[in-house]
This record gives structure tokens, sequence and C-alpha cells, in this order.
């Protein structure tokens, strides 16, 4: 009770440190630890990274180059918090001048970057095409055309034609496809 | 139907499975009283016309205009084209390869209705 007593007047954030106890977690009890180090100032004008506001959308990317946009929940001067404490990056440390890499996880897996950076587009591109064509063959492949004559087929083809303009449109536009995955 | 088949026309050679029907298109090599040939293979006249059958065998020839033969032929396009579709490589193409792709395949699809509108393209005959 002490030490969780401490841990709150420390930090003021008791449901982290209940889960610290809960032992599940490692990397929140590394987060608590860094908050401490680094310090928690609140001041949100302090940030360097000025366009970067709270409920903007951002990018995590793995090492293995999977990307999920999500939302930031939290900001602090050296932090930001996204969906779960394991995206939370180290701005000061991580961050380049032109703003396209904002943080990096505490162990280093993911980076955090912004939704117009070009390995975001790329990723999002690629699984919104692979996405497209899924849902083609999905629709148009599965032996569902063994009864269809010569003017239904044409007319399945253009389906398919008319679905392909609609996801090169998408690919096309880096915004609206970035809203396709918010 | 085969009244005025000659040899060197086209015939379309339809093999029955359970489910399914495949079509080959062919060329008559010779035709006698009560055979119809086709390459290797030789059609029984029914009757002196109709449906010519290979013995017992599950295969029988069909007139190329025969609407069976040219909606099963347009039913082979689009599982091909379908198939192609389903084995690009997608791994890493990014926004420029997506829509390269996509254009790619918008052609092929293009191509494949016009080839299954014109039936004399359709009913094109295959190597045996």
């Amino acid at each position: 009770v002490v030490v969780v007593w401490l841990l709150e007047r420390l930090v003021g954030s008791p449901a982290r440190y209940f889960l610290l106890l809960g032992r599940k977690h490692l990397h929140v009890c590394m987060q608590a630890w860094l908050r401490v180090c680094l310090g928690d100032s609140r001041d949100k004008e302090q940030s360097m990274f000025e366009n970067v506001k709270v409920g903007d959308v951002v990018a995590t990317i793995t090492l293995t180059g999977l990307t999920r946009l999500v939302r930031i929940k939290r900001f602090t001067k050296k932090m930001v918090y996204v969906n779960s404490s394991v995206y939370t990056g180290v701005l000061d440390k991580y961050s380049r001048e032109d703003g396209s890499r904002i943080g990096k996880t505490l162990f280093g897996g993911t980076s955090l970057t912004t939704v117009d950076d070009p390995r975001v587009v790329r990723r999002l591109a690629n699984t919104f095409y692979n996405d497209s064509l899924v849902s083609i063959l999905g629709s148009y492949g599965n032996g569902m055309d063994k009864d269809l004559d010569v003017e239904a087929l044409v007319s399945r083809l253009e389906d398919i034609k008319s679905y392909l303009d609609d996801t090169s449109a998408v690919i096309r536009d880096a915004s609206e496809l970035v809203d396709r995955f918010i | 139907m085969f009244e005025s088949l000659n040899t060197g026309d086209k015939i379309a050679v339809v093999e029955s499975f359970a489910l399914s029907k495949h079509v080959v298109i062919r060329v008559v090599t010779r035709i006698t009283a009560a055979q119809i040939h086709v390459g290797d293979e030789k059609f029984r006249r029914i009757n002196g016309m109709s449906v010519g059958h290979r013995g017992s065998s599950r295969k029988s020839i069909v007139d190329v205009d025969d609407r069976v033969v040219l909606d099963s032929l347009a039913r082979e396009k689009l599982r091909r084209v379908l198939y192609e579709i389903s084995r690009r490589d997608s791994t890493y193409i990014g926004q420029d390869g997506a829509l390269k792709m996509l254009g790619e395949i918008r052609d092929e699809v293009d191509a494949a209705i016009e080839l299954i509108s014109d039936g004399e393209r359709l009913t094109v005959v295959e190597e045996s």
C-alpha cells in the first residue's frame, strides 16, 4: 500500500500502478521509471512537435513493417501516448527535423510517425491493394460463375473494372487512403 | 446439326464431368458416313446427325456457335482472369506499384470483355 501510495504521489496514475503490481506488464514498470527520470510535464505548449495534437492520427511501424493507425491519447513534453503504453515514444531522442518521425517505443521496436510518412502511405497502399484483390476474388472467383452466360459474365467483368477503378482512386489519394484505415 | 460439316471446320469438343464441362475448340480432320474425326479422336454419328459421341466416353462434339460452348468458354476466360489476379506478387509494391498493378489488371479485364463479346475470337482453335 505504501509503495502504491508513493508511486501515485510521484506520477499520479493509480490504475497504471495497479497493473504494475499485477505483474503483467513489465513495460509499464519501465515507463514508470522513465517518466520519473525524464519528468512528466503536462504543459503541451512546450511540446517540440507543434503540429501534433491530442486526437491526431499517427502511425506505428513495427520492425517487420506492420503499420497501424492510432490516435494520440495524451501528450507530454517528452513522451506521446497512443492506444496503449506499448507505443509510448521518447520524442526528443528520436525525432527528426522534418518531423516525419515523432517517436519510438520504449524498447525500440516500433516507430511512431506521422501518417504522411512515405513508409506509411506505401504500406497502407499495399494493404488496401491486397484487401481489394481478396475482395474481388472472394466475390467473383469462388465458383459462383458456373451458371452464368456471356452477358452476365461481361457485366461481372464490368463490375470488377469499376471496383478496380475505385481502388485506384483511393490509393492515388493518400488522405483518402488514410481515412479508410482510421 | 452436322449435315453441313466439312473437313477443316471448327468444332467444339465438350468433355462432361460431374459438375462441370470442359470445352476445347478443334478442327475436323475427316468425315465418314458413321464418324467424325477430330485429331486422333473419333466421334460417332448418332442417327446420322445430331450430337457425336466418342464411343462410351464422356466427350461429345457440339457446334462452335452453340450457346453452351460460348458460355463455357467465356466462363473459362473469367476464371483465367481471376486466376491471373490471384497469382500476382504484391509484396512491398507501394503506392505506385499498386496503381501500376491495378492498371494492368484493368487492361486484362478489358481484354477479357472484348474477347468474350467476340464469338469469333473466343472460339479460336486450340492446339491439341
